[in-house]
């Protein structure tokens, strides 16, 4: 089994994940893959729950998150509000369709769906592996 | 630096427990202590994605459930769901965060590791803290 962690420094604490899914069936297939992979997962319905676990002390690396969910923000606006108030994550979309981005540069990462989990590593390990840009 | 394993114990495989709990910051810790107790830890927010991962082919051994939460049915509803659809599958619910915390203490006693990874009180503590932060920045203007 390929470990994610692309540092040689066996030190180093898994990446975290926060994947944010308002699909159970989706959401728990997304994050057994990644977990299999090697990653720490954090799950989430909604932006709201996304945005309740980053307001705590939990150190997130990559945000990963659908487009259409219920509450009061859809994955756009979660992903707007994560890369500024955020800055350091690392911020993936999914989604069955490319949707307006209200400015160029928000997202590190867009991913279709339905996704393919060994894609969505590799997409994963390659943003990790570019450290803070 | 690796410890010695004790001589024939094998632990036995995972079970898989799915937790469902609505409020994200507790199902978050619940969920992060069961697994490094051992075991494979599906995720529900509510009765209602409990049912469809119970429907699926998703081999759940235990349920741990909140008792109040949104949605179609509440935990009591799930439990009866699974007492006629699910015979033989363990329901857990609870009320409360320290009932969670006990009840995931419980489990990880009973778990796949041969030690417990933190003192479950610890699970306790760092629910209340997240709790509380969630409060304080509620109450901000």
């Amino acid at each position: 089994m390929q470990v994610a962690n692309c540092d040689p420094s066996p030190s180093r604490e898994p990446a975290t994940i926060l994947v944010v899914e308002d699909e159970v069936l989706i959401r728990l297939m997304i994050a057994g893959e990644l977990r299999t992979a090697g990653f720490t997962v954090i799950e989430a319905a909604s932006a709201d729950e996304a945005v309740a676990v980053l307001k705590t002390s939990t150190k997130i690396d990559v945000l990963m998150t659908d487009i259409r969910m219920p509450g009061s923000m859809d994955g756009v606006e979660l992903a707007a509000l994560a890369h500024s108030t955020w800055p350091g994550i690392k911020i993936i979309v999914a989604s069955a369709y490319n949707p307006y981005w209200p400015t160029s540069v928000i997202i590190d990462a867009f991913i279709g769906k339905p996704c393919n989990p060994d894609r969505l590593v590799d997409v994963i390990k390659e943003l990790l592996s570019k450290g803070s840009q | 630096m690796t410890e010695p394993a004790a001589p024939s114990a094998q632990p036995p495989p995972a079970s898989t427990i799915l937790v469902v709990e609505d409020e994200v910051l507790i199902r978050m810790t619940i969920c992060q202590y069961l697994r490094e107790c051992g075991y494979s830890v599906v995720e529900a927010v509510n009765a209602d994605e409990a049912l469809q991962v119970l429907k699926s082919d998703v081999l759940i051994h235990i349920v741990l459930s909140d008792v109040a939460m949104q949605g179609s049915i509440d935990g009591f509803g799930l439990a009866k769901w699974i007492r006629n659809n699910k015979k033989g599958l363990e329901v857990i619910l609870v009320g409360s965060p320290e009932r969670a915390a006990n009840a995931a203490a419980d489990l990880c006693e009973d778990g796949p590791m041969l030690a417990k990874p933190y003192e479950p009180q610890a699970v306790l503590e760092v629910i209340r803290r997240h709790l509380g932060l969630r409060q304080d920045r509620r109450g901000q203007t």
